[in-house]
């Protein structure tokens, strides 16, 4: 399921928390501005509230001094001493000036007190400021004398004598300011602003509530009420502030700083840095989030690195395999083919020296089919640590397929190249197989070819060169090394032309165009043809192709018996078409595995009907490849019953030695080729030892055959070493018989 | 005793429950000259008792303990009872009068109230007159008695006698400023008189008027009256000069001792003071 497309460009975390810190900013003013809206409406009400209490205050408390100047008044009228002073006014004096004050009956504030007789005349002289005489009715007067606010209050002082009557007047001077404020605490109204709005000398009877000045005294808990909370908002703007800053940089340095080296450190890893651990975010105040999501990246990391060298390990194991030969762990063909390139390519337009050394177990299919695939696996890495060893250090030894090895070098001469080859040879033939219950002898053959080239197209042939050059030294008489050379070219040519091969596959296939070519074996004494033996052409487009050019071609692709039957097909078919003079022999060459072949006896059974007619002689060729010694003894038995002769083909060569003499049913030896011609190089040496072998031979009571017999000389020679029959270009070339 | 305490109970809940009937008194006045009346408490009580006058202390008026619960005490037992309150110079007095007030009035001044009280009650039918006075009241009757041998009083109560305290270094100056002629004012001074500690503002013959009664004056009076007298007394007495109690029993006035009471009896003694000048008045009137 898609992801919804966002319609904005993410913002980060740093700014995310500017605009959190915005928002409580902006939520913080807009509520401190109703707050403080608040405080300013609560503190007008309060003020309206002040002056409303101030202003009851002062009524109550001119209300309340009234009640008791009042009270006073009757009291110092009806008090005894003043009665006394009023009947007898001797001592006034003392009287007004230490009882009428401290007497206890006027309060504290009244500041004097005259009496005067009913008459209204003072009983003295009057006190400075009171008046002259008194007015005989009561009355209160407020004035300003002085600055200072006073009121007088004229008491009549009942005469107890006669009811109803006066006995004089008691008039009470009081300061105005000080008798409020001794009626009670002001809390509302400013006790230091209390006065009178009146002038100096002014005297008011009544209105005195009107007159009073007054100011209300600020609420100090509610005016320190607001002012705390005024300062309270400023010192939590403050804090908001300081906090807000806080949060930022925790913000910044819980979260913006990690992310930041999260996000740095996912980048490092996409950029290939292996091995790479987040350390710790955040310190010492790290997030736990955050610190599992590094951990789980930690983990993640691991676990990708764990499984990189995991695939690394595969992709070795899996380079290994797909370059390395599993059995012999040397390289195998497809790291040939690429080194093969890399090296052209590396060599392309420069003069280098390019060798390829291809290394070939000889007779390899017997031992396998011998001793089995095991034993056969053990023979190949057993050559390939053999040749490991023997090569140089750097140096690779690929496996191509089957028991094909090879090995290349780069910029060196073909001398020591060879000095190479040989010492592999020597170190195969050194190695010990008989550990692996092997008897025969392992030998390799090994094909060089050398160039030194600019072009490319000079070194590509250089494999295709080895392998003529590698079947050359498979071939008798080569030293089981061979360097490529011109004149293996056509050779070459010929062996590995697809004309060739095909003209070999046909002639195995059909048989049709299978020449045979006869050479007559010739009885050395009486100098007759006794028989010829069959040698194989194959014609193809009006061109011979000789035994040199098929034979590595079937042996190159295990093609012995086969080949071998399609021979026994044609001769067969002359013996038949009657080309075979009646009464003389015919060789048959027929090859190691040829001899053990399910199909032998059926083969051999279609020439029983020709054994009254010519005597049949089986040319066992290649004994060395014969596997199953026992099996072909005992069908070479068979054969001899059936009226066969056998004959030990090409003794003395590699391929046909003293040890299948001994151990086959032979009726005649075919000397190699290499032993005659020794006979005619003079080598007395070796003419002895031919000569020796010869007479050893036939004393065991074998018919000898000398090959390659080209000269008269040498044809004398084999008849005094005992040969009995010879054959060679001196007694008569292969041809085809005519009938 | 247990009982006793009993009687006593019901007593102070039989007069708490009889004040109502003690308030009803009459005011009487006398004018004693044309700018001064005095004034008194008359209760008429049962005929055949005798009539009670009784005179309060130094300053107070009628309305001052012990006196006023003993006419309450005697009102109620049928005792024709009169309790006047000296003028000291005020008229129709109703509070006490201050230490710092004008002092003008004399001793004399009293004893002609007192005497005008007397005669009053004579003038109301009262043949058998008791007098009781109460501290400087008891000495105001004393002095009364001792000068008035004639008077019409059949017997005397003095609760609580005692010389009245002065200074003695103020008496003497007091005596050597006597004014050989009487002035028309004369100055005044500061005393020190009874509980008036220096502040007792009166002219130097009035304050001698009261400051010559001493102690050796009062007990040469207490055996030469004609009227026989009687003094109760508390043994707790602190307004008294030591060793007055003493010289009082060693008088030939029948001393009755009321124990633990104070100058004042306060609390439950003036319920004792109450029964013991009953008990006096029943036993040597009847």
């Amino acid at each position: 399921m898609p992801f919804p497309r966002r319609s904005f460009s993410p913002l980060s975390v740093k700014t995310y928390g500017m605009v959190f810190i915005v928002l409580v900013t902006l939520f913080f003013s807009f509520t401190s501005w109703l707050m403080l809206n608040k405080i300013h409406t609560t503190r007008l009400e309060v003020e309206r509230n002040s002056q409303r209490a101030a202003s009851a205050e002062i009524a109550q408390a001119l209300q309340q001094m009234t009640k008791e100047l009042e009270q006073a008044a009757l009291a110092l009228a009806a008090w005894d001493e003043t009665r006394q002073q009023l009947s007898d006014p001797s001592y006034y004096g003392y009287w007004r000036g230490n009882r009428a004050l401290l007497g206890g009956i006027v309060p504290d504030y009244v500041m004097a007190v005259e009496l005067y007789n009913r008459q209204g005349h003072p009983l003295g002289a009057v006190s400075r400021g009171m008046p002259s005489n008194a007015e005989r009715q009561p009355h209160t007067e407020i004035t300003k004398q002085g600055g200072r606010d006073f009121i007088y209050l004229t008491q009549p002082v009942q005469d107890l004598e006669v009811m109803g009557q006066v006995s004089g007047y008691a008039v009470l001077k009081i300061d105005f300011r000080p008798a409020l404020l001794s009626v009670r605490t002001f809390r509302y109204a400013d006790a230091a602003s209390i006065a009178l709005s009146l002038h100096e000398g002014e005297v008011i009877r009544s209105g005195l509530a009107e007159r009073v000045l007054y100011s209300a005294v600020p609420n100090e808990e509610m005016s320190a009420l607001l002012q705390f909370l005024t300062r309270y908002q400023f010192q939590i703007a403050v804090i908001v502030l300081l906090l807000s800053w806080v949060f930022y940089v925790a913000l910044s340095a819980l979260l913006a700083k990690p992310l930041l080296r999260l996000s740095q450190h996912i980048d490092a890893l996409r950029g290939g840095h292996d091995g790479l651990m987040l350390e710790p975010l955040g310190g010492g105040l790290a997030v736990k989030e955050l610190e599992k999501v590094r951990r789980s990246l930690n983990d993640y990391q691991r676990e990708l690195e764990s499984m990189h060298a995991s695939l690394d390990q595969k992709n070795t194991e899996l380079w290994t395999m797909a370059h390395r030969d599993p059995l012999t762990g040397v390289f195998n063909r497809r790291s040939f083919d690429e080194d093969w390139k890399m090296l052209l390519s590396v060599a392309s337009g420069h003069r280098v020296a390019v060798s390829v050394m291809l290394f070939d177990c000889d007779h390899f299919k017997p031992i396998n089919d011998t001793y089995g695939h095991h034993a056969g696996d053990q023979v190949l890495k057993s050559i390939a640590h053999a040749l490991q060893d023997t090569l140089r250090s750097g140096d690779r030894l690929y496996r191509l397929g089957g028991d094909e090895f090879a090995t290349m070098f780069l910029d060196a001469d073909i001398r020591p190249v060879e000095e190479i080859a040989k010492r592999c040879v020597e170190a195969v033939d050194q190695y010990d197989f008989s550990t692996l219950g092997i008897k025969e002898p392992i030998r390799i053959s090994i094909g060089l070819a050398h160039a030194e080239s600019v072009h490319a197209e000079n070194l590509a042939v250089l494999q295709k060169q080895a392998d003529v050059a590698m079947y050359y030294a498979k071939r008798p008489g080569h030293g089981k090394i061979a360097l490529y050379t011109e004149d293996m070219a056509h050779d070459g040519n010929a062996l590995f032309s697809n004309q060739v091969t095909n003209a070999v596959f046909e002639a195995i296939s059909s048989g049709a165009c299978l020449e045979m070519h006869y050479q007559p074996v010739v009885n050395l004494g009486s100098r007759k043809i006794e028989y010829y033996e069959a040698l194989v052409r194959i014609r193809r487009d009006q061109e011979l192709i000789m035994p040199g050019a098929i034979f590595p071609v079937v042996e190159g692709r295990r093609l012995e018996a086969e080949m071998d039957f399609a021979v026994m097909g044609k001769i067969l078919e002359n013996l038949r078409d009657g080309l075979i003079p009646a009464g003389s022999g015919l060789s048959v060459n027929i090859s190691g595995p040829a001899i053990v072949h399910p199909r032998i006896s059926e083969k051999l059974a279609e020439f029983e009907p020709f054994l009254k007619d010519y005597n049949l002689v089986l040319e066992i060729t290649e004994t060395a490849l014969i596997t199953q010694l026992q099996r072909a003894s005992a069908n070479l038995n068979q054969f001899r019953a059936t009226g066969f002769k056998v004959a030990l083909d090409d003794f003395g060569s590699g391929y046909s030695s003293l040890g299948y003499l001994a151990n086959m049913p032979v009726d005649i030896v075919k000397f190699d080729i290499s032993l005659i011609r020794s006979l005619e190089q003079d080598d007395e040496r070796q003419g002895g030892i031919v000569e020796g072998l010869a007479m050893m031979i036939r004393k065991a009571g074998y018919s000898m055959v000398a090959e390659g017999l080209e000269t008269e000389q040498t044809l004398e020679r084999a008849g005094r070493l005992g040969f009995s029959h010879g054959q060679g270009y001196c007694l008569g070339r292969p041809s085809p018989l005519a009938g | 005793m247990q009982g006793l305490k009993r009687v006593e109970g019901f007593l102070m809940l039989l007069a708490f429950f009889m004040a109502p009937l003690a308030a009803r008194a009459d005011t009487v006045e006398i004018r004693f000259s044309p700018s001064l009346v005095g004034a008194a408490d008359y209760r008429p009580g049962k005929a055949g008792l005798p009539a009670v006058l009784l005179l309060h202390g130094f300053l107070q008026t009628r309305n001052a303990p012990p006196m006023s619960r003993l006419a309450d005490a005697l009102s109620d037992a049928g005792y024709p009872v009169l309790v006047p309150t000296l003028s000291l110079g005020v008229s129709r007095r109703n509070k006490s009068l201050s230490c710092e007030a004008v002092h003008k009035h004399t001793l004399q001044d009293d004893l002609q109230e007192v005497h005008q009280w007397v005669n009053w009650l004579a003038s109301h039918g009262h043949q058998r007159i008791v007098m009781i006075g109460h501290s400087s009241g008891a000495k105001d009757i004393l002095a009364y008695l001792a000068g008035t041998p004639n008077a019409p009083v059949e017997r005397a109560i003095l609760v609580g006698i005692t010389p009245i305290a002065v200074d003695a270094g103020q008496y003497r100056q007091a005596h050597a400023e006597k004014p050989l002629a009487p002035a028309q004012v004369l100055p005044l001074r500061r005393f020190t008189m009874a509980y008036c500690k220096n502040n007792y503002v009166a002219t130097v013959p009035a304050y001698l008027s009261y400051a010559d009664w001493t102690a050796d004056l009062i007990v040469s009076r207490l055996g030469k009256t004609r009227v026989p007298l009687d003094i109760v007394f508390g043994t707790k007495d602190q307004v008294a000069p030591p060793a007055w109690q003493a010289r009082l029993m060693k008088t030939r006035v029948p001393v009755t001792l009321i124990e633990n009471a104070g100058h004042f009896f306060d609390g439950e003694h003036e319920f004792e003071l109450n029964d013991r000048v009953g008990e006096i008045l029943k036993k040597k009137l009847h």
